[in-house]
């Protein structure tokens, strides 16, 4: 599936989550609005039996009345609404919440007149403080309404953006996997042509140069030179023709595991041999008798192929150093190949440019390891170069299909 | 006259090779195979005094070949020609009953000669085969070793040092290390790669080391 498609189909459930969220918190709310609006309710309709009792209300029962009317006073339960009870004259016995407000939030006057005489009045008043007290209870849950969707959107975006890294992750390592099984098969290829063909023609025509040489041992000078040059350079070209069987070689017979010092040692062998210079190698295999899964074995062999052809092509080194290293009970193998030769200035300007450490980085990162590379630390040459790579022991293939 | 059968699965080989074998005055081709069973049935019936023979066969392969047309001819002298110069190779086919052995990196005149010096009772072998053959070593390189030595031989196959070894065998480091030059000279191992694969050829070594 493609990451976008991914990302849509993923935002889109995440978005119709957040939806759902929304209208849950939505309708708890409205249904907390309900029940304290019907609380209200009920409560004015109280407020109001217990005002009527005032009119010809006997003096022993004033108190008891009173009583009543402040516990309703008290609860708050009154939506929007606030009272005063007064007396003969303006004696308060229940006042307002507010000492004084203006006129417009007065919204009548009531007045009874007790069995003794007595005249109460009851002035009815808006109030502002539970409409502001409602007002920033909707605002505050509102808030907690946003932060909680934003806060569901945030974790939710981060984990599918994070699944869809991976899975873009995954499926790159998977083809950079391809792309190396291919090589492989490609050098497969490249053996089996270059064995069975040319080098197969290059002996055929050594034999046929032979057979001219003899007949031709009596003929002028720069015939005999021109053959004997001929012979010379098919000879050559055998010698290139082996030496690039072995560098494309599957040097890993079964399918088992595979003891690496023995490869490893092949592979510092053939550059031994191949170049002049005088290079000082070494191989540090521990446990030397370190044997690895197939697949693992055969990164290793041919990181360090190309590790030493970088090395002999543009390092021009005194020493080199190859060493890998499995700690006990651990599941990494560590990879080193260093030199003391002209080193790097920009390292990651080279990897940019050339093909040969970035295919080497790709081809670790795609088995799930890194690759790290620094200026030589070996003592006493010039700046040098160090590759360090860790390897999962066990092929990760598996885990990115 | 000495009598050359050449089998070889790439004609243009055989063809170029038995030109040039029969310009010489004491050669005679007098047959060529291009796969295994052909090469053995012509030996059912005829008779060669040398077997130009490449390992890469169609069919049974080369060894297989080599070692049936050895059964029905023991006198006949078999010379290995072929792309492989791998020690592993070459042993097997030394193993099989070959005579000699040269690559086909070798100059064609050599091939030429090693047919007389094979017909001589020698063993011819291209010098890439050589070397392939002495970083074998001595297969029994480790049964010259005396008891002790031997033990020693399989710590430091095992990538023990001379500390470590003088240490877990209660010897002292200069006697440790004596034993190794003694190890050396008899097997002709130098390194301990060498000895450690020489050792997992043998299969020496058993965890324990």
């Amino acid at each position: 599936m493609e990451l976008s498609r991914l990302l849509v189909r993923r935002m889109a459930l995440l978005l119709a989550a957040c939806f759902l969220l929304w209208w849950a918190l939505a309708a708890i709310e409205t249904r907390r609005d309900l029940r304290r609006e019907g609380q209200g309710a009920e409560e004015i309709a109280r407020l109001v039996g217990e005002l009527a009792n005032l009119h010809g209300l006997p003096a022993d029962r004033l108190e008891a009345q009173l009583s009543a009317l402040r516990e309703i006073h008290r609860s708050g339960s009154l939506q929007h609404l606030d009272f005063q009870v007064e007396v003969d004259q303006g004696r308060v016995l229940i006042p307002a919440r507010i000492h004084s407000w203006p006129k417009d939030r007065e919204l009548g006057r009531l007045h009874f007149q007790g069995q003794d005489g007595r005249r109460f009045e009851v002035s009815l008043l808006a109030d502002p403080v539970g409409a502001r007290e409602d007002a920033r209870s909707d605002l505050a849950g509102a808030l907690l309404a946003f932060l909680v969707l934003a806060c569901a959107v945030l974790a939710g975006v981060h984990r599918i953006s994070r699944q869809a890294l991976d899975q873009a992750d995954g499926q790159a390592r998977r083809q950079s996997l391809q792309w190396q099984a291919r090589e492989e098969a490609r050098r497969m290829r490249i053996e089996v042509r270059l064995q069975e063909q040319l080098a197969q023609d290059v002996t055929a025509l050594r034999a046929q140069l032979a057979l001219l040489s003899r007949h031709m041992a009596d003929k002028a000078d720069p015939v005999q030179t021109a053959l004997k040059e001929a012979r010379s350079q098919c000879g050559r070209i055998q010698q290139g023709v082996t030496a690039l069987l072995k560098d494309v070689r599957d040097p890993v017979c079964g399918e088992g595991r595979e003891a690496l010092a023995p490869l490893l040692h092949d592979v510092i062998e053939s550059w031994q041999d191949r170049q002049g210079a005088p290079i000082h190698w070494a191989l540090d295999v521990q446990p030397l008798n370190l044997s690895l899964p197939r697949e693992t074995a055969l990164m290793l062999y041919r990181m360090t192929q190309e590790a030493c052809s970088n090395i002999v092509r543009h390092s021009a080194p005194r020493r080199a150093r190859v060493a890998v290293r499995q700690a006990p009970d651990t599941a990494w193998v560590e990879w080193t190949v260093e030199d003391d030769g002209v080193g790097m200035e920009a390292i990651d300007e080279a990897i940019g440019r050339g093909t040969g450490l970035a295919a080497l980085r790709e081809g670790i990162w795609a088995r799930g390891g890194e690759l790290n590379i620094r200026p030589g630390e070996m003592q006493g040459g010039s700046a040098g170069l160090r590759l360090e790579a860790r390897l999962p022991v066990t092929p990760v293939r598996e885990e990115w299909s | 006259m000495i009598r050359v059968a050449l089998a070889d699965d790439h004609a243009i080989v055989r063809t170029g090779y038995r030109r040039l074998l029969e310009v010489e005055s004491d050669m005679e081709v007098v047959a060529d195979f291009g796969d295994s069973d052909t090469a053995c049935q012509w030996f059912a019936s005829h008779e060669a005094d040398v077997l130009v023979l490449d390992l890469s066969m169609p069919g049974r392969g080369g060894l297989e070949t080599l070692s049936r047309v050895k059964a029905r001819h023991p006198g006949l002298k078999v010379l290995i020609f072929s792309m492989h110069d791998s020690p592993v190779m070459v042993s097997q086919a030394f193993k099989a009953g070959a005579d000699g052995y040269l690559t086909k990196s070798s100059e064609p005149d050599e091939l030429i000669e090693a047919v007389r010096e094979i017909i001589q009772g020698g063993r011819p072998l291209s010098p890439d085969v050589a070397a392939a053959l002495s970083s074998m070593v001595d297969e029994a390189a480790h049964q010259a070793l005396s008891p002790r030595e031997f033990e020693i031989f399989r710590l430091l196959a095992a990538g023990r040092s001379v500390e470590e070894i003088a240490n877990r065998l209660f010897l002292s480091v200069k006697t440790a290390a004596n034993y190794q030059t003694a190890i050396r000279q008899k097997t002709g191992l130098a390194s301990t790669l060498e000895m450690f694969r020489h050792a997992t050829r043998h299969r020496l070594l058993d965890g324990s080391e």
